[in-house]
């Protein structure tokens, strides 16, 4: 009965991890840019692709390649601002909205036709033999994705608190126009953002994608979920992020687990109907001023 | 600068356009059109490929031959994005935009049922390939009476398959299914099927349409300690769900409806460990040309899937595809001329030898065709038994 919940909740924390990557990323670029990314499930779906090109096919070593695949996501996101989003930087929000809602469309179809919609499996490094601990099965590949997740969300958060860059993004989300007055080039900060947050999805997408399939549609509930992590979170905050991902992890897992696992995504978004009754900046979101 | 950029854009949208459609190959006669929506993108997209490859070798096929009534067969093939509502725009369109006088579609029960109404107010006929719940062919649903299924309900599966369930010894049986009106609909099917063998359904769990982790009903079933996993899913979630199995491990028997799922696509997906033993439900056995009810047609079919480099688990969903497009050609054919009221007749009263079996339609619009039990043995394909086509018609006769 025990072991039962523990499993669950194991299973949820993980699952998590990679929901809190997603949403970290999300909240990012949302917070700093006021950009709501609708191709995150897109950048999320391209580091698994990455992933499983460069490893599955052309057999570049399992963690070269991850970390290879999440460069590249990174970079795709730096273009990607460059070319569309810095020139929108000054249109009314749901113009740069809609430019990444034509992008998703446009990189999902382009998946499609380059590696077509057959999901694919990536034959990673790990052992098949699940590790027991007691009562608890874990297989290793799941374990890793979990601990690299933490070890990204500590990086992420030391990126952002002791470097440069990170006084930079954190000056950029106080007050844009003071920031660019005491010296700090917004543009670059803006690059980065953007490319930081897709090169989190990508790891997301290179984790989970190792863990189950690699298909061009995968992003489409990535990216719904990692909505509902920064809606519960609360739009643009870090630690927001971190809780709302390993909340819904485990939450799903355990309404999944002892309701129903038909009703697994609908307990997440009850979970979040509820939050915002209670809270409707999210659970670590200011309450919003008006301007 | 801008105005050549205009129409460079202008110039490559009207080729790629031409190519799509099939323009390109000079054809003399007006070509007969038949609509096709299939899911190809999406969660499912990758057995909308399949099906839609299938249907283009059974065009070519046709086409090569001379086509129906003089006229070459061109396929319009519509997205439905695995999405019901989105099924339904793309009937709309077929019907009213491309005025097609018959449409295939639309893989996923759900989506199947959400055009059927559409279907049947502008009289168009339907040709099922793969839904399989028994809604689509009961009287009481809206639109029943344009439908021609030629992939078999569950409940025709579980006549199949239920009188192996007591030689297998399945006695606790934990059920997986998507939460589709194909998954619930095999869920009843099933449960009757198992309860007259003496197996008891001891807990079943949906999972949705995109899921990937299916950790927390298999923990559940393992808790609840079943001797055996029945699974109503596609081929890529099923694969996932026997290596979850063996993850948690849950070291039980394994039963996979639908037909969609088949030894080659399951080792290839999961691996030979997680999926040796595992029992499945098929319609078509692409190396035994002779279990098909046209030989002749069966073999041709894989060595084209071969020859275009297809992939090779997608062969036993692509035969839905080219079996459906022999269906319509053939109704086209007897009904001498290509309108949806003449098709639609000739629908009524067709039979046609397929891969599927033989397909002909009872007076709900339903096929009976070939059931084949396979299994993965040593990691390779094997049959474990056949109820063919035509008992089943027998069986309904005699009913």
């Amino acid at each position: 009965m025990l072991a039962e919940f523990v499993q669950h909740v194991v299973n949820g924390l993980i699952v998590g991890g990679g929901y809190a990557l997603m949403g970290i990323g999300l909240t990012l670029i949302f917070g700093i840019m006021r950009v709501v990314n609708f191709a995150h499930g897109e950048f999320f779906m391209m580091g698994a692709f990455f992933l499983f090109t460069l490893f599955s096919l052309w057999g570049v070593n399992f963690f070269l390649a991850s970390l290879l695949s999440v460069i590249g996501v990174g970079l795709v996101g730096a273009v990607v601002e460059r070319l569309i989003l810095r020139r929108l930087r000054l249109a009314p929000i749901e113009i740069p909205m809609l430019a990444t809602v034509a992008l998703s469309v446009i990189i999902q179809n382009a998946a499609i036709l380059l590696w077509d919609p057959s999901p694919k499996t990536i034959k990673h490094v790990f052992s098949p033999v699940p590790l027991t601990l007691g009562p608890i099965n874990v297989v290793s590949i799941r374990l890793f994705a979990g601990l690299v997740a933490v070890a990204l969300i500590v990086g992420s958060h030391l990126l952002i608190q002791k470097t440069r860059i990170g006084r930079a993004m954190r000056a950029t989300f106080q007050d844009t126009d003071m920031a660019r007055l005491t010296g700090v080039d917004v543009d670059r900060v803006y690059m980065f953002t953007f490319a930081f947050g897709a090169a989190l999805a990508g790891a997301s997408g290179a984790l989970l994608g190792a863990v189950f399939w690699v298909y061009p549609a995968m992003g489409d509930l990535a990216a719904l979920k990692s909505f509902a992590v920064v809606i519960m979170g609360g739009l643009g905050n870090f630690l927001g992020a971190i809780v709302g991902g390993l909340l819904l992890g485990v939450s799903e897992s355990l309404g999944a687990g002892y309701i129903s696992s038909g009703y697994k995504d609908a307990i997440g978004f009850i979970l979040i109907i509820l939050l915002l009754l209670w809270r409707p900046q999210g659970l670590f979101g200011k309450k919003a001023l008006p301007r | 600068m801008k105005i050549t950029k205009v129409m460079a854009v202008a110039v490559l949208a009207a080729f790629l356009g031409v190519l799509a459609t099939g323009g390109l190959q000079a054809q003399t006669k007006e070509p007969i059109k038949i609509g096709m929506i299939q899911p190809l993108s999406g969660p499912i997209a990758a057995a909308g490929s399949y099906i839609t490859n299938g249907a283009k070798i059974a065009v070519e096929r046709i086409n090569a031959k001379g086509g129906v009534l003089g006229r070459p067969l061109e396929l319009i093939i519509e997205d439905n994005k695995s999405d019901p509502a989105e099924t339904r725009n793309a009937a709309e369109k077929l019907i009213v935009r491309d005025k097609v006088p018959v449409i295939i579609g639309a893989w996923g029960s759900s989506m199947t049922l959400a055009m059927m109404p559409l279907a049947a107010q502008h009289g168009v006929p339907l040709v099922v390939e793969t839904s399989s719940s028994s809604k689509i062919t009961d009287p009481k649903t809206p639109g029943q009476k344009v439908v021609s299924r030629i992939s078999p309900t569950s409940e025709l599966e579980a006549v199949g398959a239920g009188a192996l369930i007591p030689t297998l010894g399945m006695k606790k049986i934990g059920y997986l299914a998507v939460n589709t009106d194909w998954g619930r609909g095999a869920v009843t099917a099933f449960g009757e099927a198992f309860k007259k063998n003496g197996a008891t359904v001891e807990a079943v769990e949906y999972v949705g349409q995109a899921d990937t982790d299916f950790y927390a009903p298999l923990t559940k079933f393992k808790a609840a300690g079943v001797d055996s996993v029945v699974i109503t899913d596609d081929a890529p979630k099923a694969a996932k769900m026997l290596q979850q199995m063996k993850e948690l491990g849950l070291n039980v028997k394994v039963l996979v409806t639908g037909g969609s799922a088949w030894p080659d696509s399951i080792v290839q997906l999961a691996g030979p460990k997680a999926s040796e033993g595992a029992m499945f439900i098929n319609f078509y056995n692409p190396y035994d040309a002779n279990m098909a009810g046209d030989a002749e047609a069966s073999k041709y079919y894989v060595d084209e899937w071969k020859k275009k480099g297809l992939p090779w688990i997608g062969v036993v969903e692509g035969m839905r595809g080219f079996d459906a497009v022999n269906v319509v050609a053939k109704a086209i054919e007897s009904a001498k001329e290509p309108t949806a009221p003449k098709i639609m007749a000739a629908l009524k009263t067709l039979e046609a030898k397929g891969l599927y079996g033989l397909n002909k339609f009872d007076q709900n619009g339903q096929s009976y065709c070939n059931i084949i039990v396979t299994q993965v043995k040593d990691g390779k394909y094997s049959v474990v038994a056949v109820t063919p086509s035509s008992k089943l018609w027998e069986m309904a006769a005699a009913k």
